[in-house]
C-alpha cells in the first residue's frame, strides 16, 4: 500500500467518525477552496497543538510513567550509562517536541533535571530560580551537561508556575 | 512572528466565516484527536484534497 493511503486507513480505522466528517467536509467543496482547507487545517493544528502542550503537561499521571522510563538516572546505576542514555533521550525529545506532543516537554525537563540535579546539585537551585548558568570544569561531559542545562531551560519555563508538574520538577531538582 | 500568527488568524477567520459548518466539524474533530496524532490529521487532509482534486 502505498504511503498516502496507508496514512488515510490508519487514521480512518481510529477515527471513522471523524473520517466521514472530513470527507463530507471535502466534498461540499469547491475546487478552488480545497487548498485553502488544508492551509486552514495546518494553522488549526498549530493553535490547537500550543494550547494541548499547556494542558496535558498538567496530567501528573504521566510522571509515573516518565519515573520508570528513566530508572536508569538513579544513582544505584552506572553514571556513563546514565549520561549515554539521557544524552540521547534529550535529542530524541528534541525530536519529538518539535511535533509539540505536550508530555514531551515535561518529559525532556524531568531528565535534564535529574542530569543537573545528579551531577551539579549544587547549582540546580540557582539554575531553576535565575537561570544563570557556569559550568565548572567536572569530569562529566561538558558538553552534554550544557545540552541538558539548556534543554531543561528551555523546557521548564513553558510548564505552568504552580502545576503539579512544576511543583514536582521544583522537588526533584532543587536541594537547599 | 506576530505578523504570521495574524496571517494565520485571519486565514482561519475567512475559512470560519465561508464555511461555518466545516469550520464547526474540524473544531470537534481536533479536540477529539490525541496530541500525537494532529500531525497525522493535517496529513490526511492534505492527501485527500489531493486525491479530491484528482477525481474532480
Amino acid at each position: 500500500m502505498r504511503k498516502k493511503e496507508k496514512v488515510i486507513a490508519e487514521f480512518k480505522e481510529r477515527y471513522p467518525s471523524d473520517y466521514n466528517d472530513l470527507i463530507a467536509i471535502v466534498y461540499g467543496m469547491p475546487n478552488k477552496d480545497l487548498d485553502k482547507l488544508v492551509e486552514v487545517v495546518r494553522y488549526m493544528v498549530e493553535k490547537e497543538k500550543s494550547r494541548v502542550k499547556k494542558s496535558d503537561i498538567s496530567q501528573v499521571s504521566r510522571l509515573d510513567e516518565i519515573r520508570e522510563d528513566h530508572y536508569y538516572l538513579y544513582p544505584s546505576h552506572a553514571e556513563s550509562e546514565a549520561l549515554i542514555f539521557a544524552g540521547s533521550d534529550i535529542l530524541e525529545l528534541q525530536e519529538f517536541g518539535k511535533d509539540l506532543a505536550a508530555c514531551a516537554i515535561a518529559h525532556a525537563a524531568f531528565i535534564s533535571g535529574m542530569l543537573i540535579q545528579k551531577y551539579h546539585p549544587e547549582y540546580a537551585h540557582k539554575i531553576l530560580h535565575e537561570g544563570v548558568w557556569d559550568l565548572p570544569d567536572r569530569s562529566v561531559d561538558q558538553a552534554l551537561m550544557e545540552a541538558a542545562v539548556q534543554e531543561f531551560k528551555e523546557r521548564f519555563h513553558v510548564i505552568e508556575y504552580g502545576s503539579e508538574v512544576h511543583n514536582f520538577l521544583c522537588e526533584l531538582v532543587v536541594q537547599e | 512572528m506576530y505578523l504570521l500568527d495574524e496571517k494565520k488568524e485571519k486565514v482561519i477567520s475567512e475559512f470560519k466565516e465561508k464555511y461555518p459548518d466545516g469550520y464547526d466539524m474540524l473544531v470537534e474533530i481536533l479536540n477529539e484527536l490525541s496530541a500525537a496524532d494532529l500531525n497525522k490529521f493535517a496529513e490526511v487532509v492534505q492527501y485527500e484534497v489531493e486525491r479530491e482534486k484528482m477525481k474532480r
